[in-house]
């Protein structure tokens, strides 16, 4: 590639990468054309805000008319290396937790007739280590899903 | 001579951080990239609107992306290898949506500017534009631009006693507990953190400042590595460190090496002749 070529190239990646950059800090807005994703692509903000909470998913199922805990490790092995995939905080979202409890249905051995995501909610606090949720985390039912409820896949993320 | 080597260190570096990133994703072969049951559309791709992804299918993408970084560190067939990588690599990533990470992008980044890089295997060259190497520093000045003024403009915490650090280190998913062990030093950690983020763009570029703000960052990569647990974040970033160098610091530090070892530095008349112009000295 000829010189001028090389130049350009890189005065356009400065262009993007630093527009990236003030859209991150909030300094301009992206016009509507430009797909969302265009700009995550180039765009870094990590563990930069503070946030005190913490948070983690449970799940209950009912099976032949009880309500009985569910696994979740169990039936979403995957772990990232910062935990289990279900865990992620996106599940939280609407769409997502749909195709959730839906897998939940699909997934137990025990065919439930229907299942309950659940979150679980705690602070934080400075030197003190709490993988697991404590005592004192407050639950509240995020969904309500009857397993004979279609779902239409793939499940568009927003 | 113009020192190249950084480019051969990066490819290696770089291919070792894929393997560290890629290779634990086999176990989520079938939950999580080719499940039937929780199947996502990307907004980016579409992946899984266009091609329906079985669990042979995840399984070759998964593994030629294997071989693409394996060839990428032979070299042979670096830049090939690197084309086949970009698209096998993010179509699995794709397909699975939920969980396309910082790194699974900054090694994309790292793949581009392979890709610009000089496509000699040598460690030296008689002539080199050096543009490749700006446009990897353009690429670490907006990760870490980005982050450090977002800290120093918008999160007060970070300069008035860390807490928000803190807070990090104890993260359920992130922090650990020798993370929870180091609140103490957070104020002095956390202000550490955004002076380097945020000066690097500035100190980057200058061959007195360049080794201390990359020692500085590497200092913060590894303690994260220690402290936190968010991935191959840190080795990914360390990719791309030997290019970063200031060449003629390279340059310097390999010549002394190769005296040490042989008793002749590099760039003098027999090595600018030809002899021992190649791959490292193993």
């Amino acid at each position: 590639m000829p010189r001028t070529g090389k130049i350009a190239g890189l005065v356009a990646l400065a262009a993007y990468l630093g527009f990236c950059a003030l859209h991150t800090l909030g300094r301009r807005t992206a016009p509507e054309w430009i797909p969302a994703r265009a700009l995550w692509f180039g765009s870094w903000e990590m563990f930069t805000l503070k946030d005190d909470s913490a948070h983690a998913f449970e799940a209950r199922a009912r099976v032949d008319g009880a309500v009985v805990p569910v696994d979740l490790e169990a039936l979403f092995p995957t772990q990232w290396e910062s935990g289990s995939r279900f865990q992620r905080a996106a599940n939280r979202a609407r769409p997502v937790a749909d195709a959730v409890c839906h897998a939940i249905c699909e997934r137990h051995p025990d065919q439930p007739a229907a299942v309950e995501l659940i979150e679980v909610r705690w602070t934080r606090t400075p030197g003190v280590w709490e993988p697991d949720p404590p005592e004192r985390a407050t639950r509240k039912t995020l969904m309500q899903w009857s397993c004979g409820q279609e779902l239409e896949l793939p499940v568009e993320l927003r | 001579m113009k020192w190249d080597g950084g480019w051969l260190w990066m490819r290696w570096a770089w291919a070792l951080a894929v393997l560290i990133t890629h290779l634990p994703r086999a176990r989520g072969i079938t939950d999580a990239y080719a499940s039937s049951d929780m199947v996502f559309e990307d907004t980016l791709l579409h992946v899984n609107a266009w091609l329906p992804m079985t669990p042979a299918l995840a399984w070759v993408l998964w593994g030629l992306a294997i071989v693409a970084a394996l060839l990428v560190a032979q070299g042979r067939f670096a830049k090939p290898a690197l084309l086949v990588w970009l698209p096998f690599y993010w179509i699995l990533l794709s397909a699975e949506a939920l969980n396309m990470k910082a790194y699974d992008r900054l090694l994309t980044w790292l793949a581009l500017a392979l890709l610009l890089a000089p496509g000699s295997r040598d460690l030296l060259r008689s002539w080199s534009d050096g543009l490749a190497r700006v446009a990897l520093i353009l690429v670490y000045a907006a990760l870490y631009g980005s982050t450090g003024w977002l800290k120093l403009l918008e999160e007060p915490s970070w300069l008035q006693g860390g807490e928000v650090l803190a807070l990090h280190l104890v993260h359920p998913e992130f922090g650990s507990a020798l993370g929870a062990k180091l609140a103490p030093a957070a104020p002095l950690l956390a202000v550490f953190t955004v002076a380097a983020e945020a000066s690097f763009v500035f100190l980057v570029w200058f061959r007195r400042t360049n080794p201390w703000i990359l020692a500085a960052l590497a200092g913060m990569h590894l303690g994260i590595a220690v402290t936190m647990d968010v991935g191959p974040f840190g080795w990914v970033a360390l990719a791309g460190y030997p290019v970063l160098l200031h060449p003629s610091i390279a340059l310097g530090l390999y010549s002394r090496w190769r005296f040490s070892r042989r008793g002749r530095p590099a760039g003098s008349a027999g090595l600018a002749s030809g002899s021992g112009v190649g791959t490292p000295a193993r």
